[in-house]
């Protein structure tokens, strides 16, 4: 693998546990993993808690568009494509 | 140019095909991760790819949808999956 | 910056509009591929080598 840490965002869209999982996977190359949710809020269920719990522990950067997403920075959309510009790859989700 | 195809729907199969076979005729390397429905498409993507990728699939989306033992690809994680994406130059998502 | 984004059959529409259409404004070189009416799959392999991001949508 290459040496250097990758800034991976990862955006929710429409499969928000698919998305959480996979968030939380790509923590295992060391890389540095932001979950951006750009979909409806987060269903608080009990698998979407354990992988944001853990993107929490991973001290993993999340953003939503909604209010409603206990545990994330709040950004607007106006703000979004200038910040996924900041990183080495984006997956949309 | 290592390329990374992210494979995770199964309603792209011509263009996770097209995408491979251009890419490795260009001479890059190419590496496909599949998880979610993506792994339904596991076989025939290394069945018509041959050695043109290097293929792995996600094992916790492949079980419930029958899908064990391709030949041609490794089973395995999300390990595989962060790897690919910080080993690869551009990443490709189907 | 040199930034393409991929669109293909699926592709939400909403938000996606709205970042390709401030990258562009932003004065980047925005390419967009789209693969339900285009497959020139070597194009997509020279636009991947030269772009510096990529958006797959």
């Amino acid at each position: 693998m290459a040496d250097e840490p990758k800034k991976i965002a990862v955006i929710v869209q429409d499969r928000q546990g698919e998305a959480l999982r996979m968030a939380v996977g790509l923590t295992l190359a060391d890389d540095q993993v932001s979950v951006f949710n750009l979909g409806n809020p987060i269903e608080t269920d009990e698998g979407n808690q354990l992988n944001l719990d853990t993107l929490e522990m991973m001290e993993c950067e999340r953003f939503s568009v909604n209010e409603a997403d206990e545990g994330f920075e709040q950004i607007n959309m106006q703000q979004v494509p200038a910040k996924l510009l900041e990183y080495d790859v984006v997956v949309p989700y | 140019m290592k390329l990374g195809i992210l494979v995770n729907s199964n309603k792209h199969l011509e263009d996770v095909l097209g995408l491979i076979k251009a890419a490795s005729d260009a001479g890059h390397e190419v590496q496909v991760f599949a998880m979610y429905d993506g792994t339904l498409l596991t076989e025939e993507i290394c069945k018509q790819a041959g050695d043109a990728a290097e293929v792995a699939y996600c094992d916790h989306s492949a079980q419930p949808r029958g899908v064990k033992d391709v030949e041609g690809a490794t089973g395995g994680s999300q390990y595989q999956n962060a790897v690919m994406m910080h080993d690869a130059d551009k990443v490709v998502v189907f | 910056m040199k930034i393409l984004h991929i669109i293909k059959e699926g592709t939400p529409a909403g938000h996606v509009d709205t970042i390709i259409e401030d990258h562009q404004n932003a004065g980047n070189e925005v390419t967009v591929m789209n693969l339900t009416q285009d497959k020139d799959y070597a194009k997509l392999v020279e636009l991947l080598e030269s772009s510096d991001k990529v958006f797959t949508w």
